[in-house]
């Protein structure tokens, strides 16, 4: 029997939506600063119409929507998607206003690109874009990989009842430390410390090649914010290919790989458990991974290539691997180049590396180390158990912070998430060939967006159909969320209709 | 007849290089499409400077947009100073016509796809670009803005008096 949600359940979903909503008016005043010290000013009242907007509809929802009921877990698997569709379009209204986005659909895409840390982009003419726009997009990203919600809790979390609930509903698993608000703090102070060291180290890597030191400072913040953010997009159209240098490509290598870590490593590295790295069994699967895929990648490139270097392997081939696998997205090639010189072979190692993306509770996509090397160990496990006697009682267990039991539960949504990834890609990229492109781009593509990677092959542009620009923000978000927090959300509408 | 087919044929023959020389593409998404077609041949192009000027020792970096595609430039110094205006948000900057080698995958520059010019001249100088705002957008910000404060204070009296009740519940 489906259990019919009373109207209070409604009431308290919006009332906290509405709180959230407010702390995006509060984020928007960041970029509106900048416009208004740069002087943008048609920048500055996009923002200002934008913010206002946040505050009005949020306090509206949350005056008006009030409940005598604390948030439970139901309440909050439908906050968290909720939210992200209303910043869907509250957010695009800045981006829309600037003239850089052909439709609002665009803008709109644009920001789930940015909160699901993407990186697919339908910006028009971005080498003339103000720099208040950019930031935005760079700070929803930062924002996005640590959770819109999750920052919220941090501000708001004196009138956050239930908090933790509405934590695990932004796709996070892992409480780090015993109280949520604790964990929120460690999560946010871990990024605002590399905030601060990852931008100093960009900022002094583009200064000496050759930015002066104001325009450097903007770009370095926004390079670490995608990087760092797993995201992907950049403040100039040639991506990362615009700076020319070798020694901002190894910032970002570092800073994309650290982004990508669970937060309980960074956690366990904090503490001095340096061992930890070595043990885990996200670290080792990520390891061998990117090993297997550089490889491909390398082979690939070998054989298109009358003479690559070891340098060209290093920089183009073992870059996008780690782009891809980090699912970052960032680029030092044109999106053609990708079907030219790697071909179908090196294609399919950036669209493996995708789709196994980067480490579970962490600002990266993809289907997780963690499931990759659990999947590998259940099906070593299996085999075990069918060459072992009737009578044999075998375990799995494997180490992540602390040695972990398996358990068939555990197994069970391991498995049953891993299969609904594959099932977003293939699906997805059966969509993508209908509107007629081969089925290899249209793989990565549709990996690429369901991964939040934000690599592209050249599909995604302002000129693409808008069914597909539709499939996509669907892709991003179920990705981003994974899965089971949207049809949640989705479900209590049913349950209002057919519920008892 | 036959010198006049002689000096026509002969005409066509040294005539040809300079014919190639013509069909070489001045738009740059011609060469991201069809990069093997012409790698390591000389290119004229034509685009707008944006960005930055990156510099090398005696070489700078351009970046040129040519119809919505960018793309680097490697160049020595004394060719890039007569750029004087780079596009940015509110500048629409030179746009200049260059000539140099194409590599596909430049091995000096770890496989980057660029263009060594070496040749450079100004076709037209950039400019401000002044962008109006629309009246109905300062109409808009106004009228939420106040919207805005009013709930505001709405919120902060209701807040104040749920504190109140809870400091006194009879």
């Amino acid at each position: 029997m489906i259990l019919r949600p009373a109207i209070d359940d409604f009431r308290i979903i919006g009332h906290y939506i509405g709180r959230i909503t407010l702390y995006l008016g509060l984020m928007m005043i960041l970029p509106l600063t900048v416009s208004a010290v740069l002087q943008e000013w048609d920048s500055v009242i996009g923002f200002a119409i934008g913010s206002a907007s946040c505050f009005v509809i949020g306090f509206v929802l949350s005056l008006t929507l009030q409940a005598r009921k604390e948030v439970t877990w139901r309440h909050a698997t439908v906050i968290a998607p909720g939210m992200w569709i209303l910043a869907l379009f509250l957010c695009a209204i800045p981006l829309y206003l600037s003239g850089h986005y052909g439709a609002f659909i665009d803008a709109s895409f644009e920001v789930m690109s940015g909160f699901t840390t993407t990186g697919l982009s339908l910006v028009q003419d971005l080498d003339h874009l103000p720099w208040g726009i950019n930031i935005w997009r760079h700070l929803m990203m930062f924002i996005g990989g640590q959770g819109i919600v999750l920052a919220a809790i941090l501000f708001l979390s004196r009138g956050m009842m239930g908090a933790y609930h509405v934590y695990t509903g932004e796709g996070r698993e892992e409480k780090i430390l015993p109280n949520v608000g604790q964990t929120v703090r460690f999560i946010w102070t871990v990024s605002f410390v590399y905030l601060i060291v990852g931008t100093l180290a960009v900022w002094i890597s583009m200064n000496w090649s050759g930015i002066p030191a104001g325009r450097a400072l903007l770009h370095a913040a926004c390079v670490f914010m995608a990087a760092f953010s797993t995201g992907g997009f950049a403040p100039q159209s040639q991506n990362i290919l615009y700076y020319h240098s070798s020694t901002v490509e190894i910032m970002t290598i570092f800073l994309m790989i650290a982004g990508s870590l669970n937060f309980s490593m960074h956690f366990a590295l904090w503490s001095g458990r340096r061992n930890e790295i070595i043990k885990n069994i996200e670290t080792q699967t990520f390891f061998v991974t990117v090993l297997v895929t550089s490889l491909i990648a390398g082979v690939a490139l070998i054989h298109s290539r009358t003479d690559p270097s070891w340098m060209i392997l290093m920089r183009k081939g073992f870059y996008h691997v780690v782009s891809a696998h980090t699912t970052t997205g960032f680029m030092t090639v044109y999106p053609n180049q990708l079907l030219v010189d790697w071909k179908a072979l090196g294609l399919s190692s950036l669209i493996l590396a995708m789709g196994l993306g980067g480490h579970a509770s962490s600002t990266a996509g993809g289907i997780k180390m963690m499931r990759v090397g659990l999947n590998f160990r259940l099906f070593i496990h299996e085999i075990k158990r069918l060459v072992s006697p009737p009578a044999a009682v075998l375990t799995m267990s494997y180490h992540h912070i602390k040695n972990i039991i398996m358990e068939d539960g555990a197994a069970r949504i391991v498995l049953m998430t891993t299969v609904a990834f594959v099932f977003t890609y293939v699906s997805g990229a059966i969509i993508v060939t209908f509107y007629g492109y081969p089925l290899d781009m249209a793989l990565f593509e549709s990996v690429s967006a369901a991964a939040n990677s934000g690599l592209s092959v050249g599909i995604t542009s302002s000129g693409m159909p808008l069914g597909l620009k539709v499939l996509f923000i669907i892709q991003m978000w179920l990705g981003r969320l994974e899965f089971f927090p949207v049809f949640a959300f989705f479900g209590i509408f049913v349950a209002r209709v057919i519920g008892r | 007849m036959i010198r006049i087919l002689l000096v026509l044929t002969t005409a066509l023959l040294l005539g040809a290089p300079a014919l190639g020389a013509e069909v070489m593409p001045t738009d740059l998404s011609k060469l991201i499409e069809a990069p093997q077609r012409y790698d390591q041949q000389t290119v004229t192009i034509q685009g707008e400077v944006i960005g930055d000027v990156l510099h090398r020792r005696k070489h700078v970096w351009l970046n040129v947009n040519s119809n919505g595609t960018a793309m680097g430039i490697w160049t020595p110094e004394q060719l890039a100073r007569q750029i004087k205006n780079i596009g940015d948000y509110d500048h629409r900057g030179d746009t200049v016509r260059l000539s140099g080698l194409f590599n596909r995958a430049c091995p000096i520059h770890g496989g980057d796809m660029d263009i060594h010019a070496d040749s450079i001249g100004i076709i037209a100088y950039g400019e401000r670009i002044i962008r109006p705002i629309p009246g109905w957008e300062l109409l808009v910000t106004v009228l939420l803005s106040l919207i805005g404060a009013v709930l505001f204070v709405f919120d902060l009296r209701r807040r104040r008096q749920k504190s109140l009740i809870k400091e006194r519940p009879f």
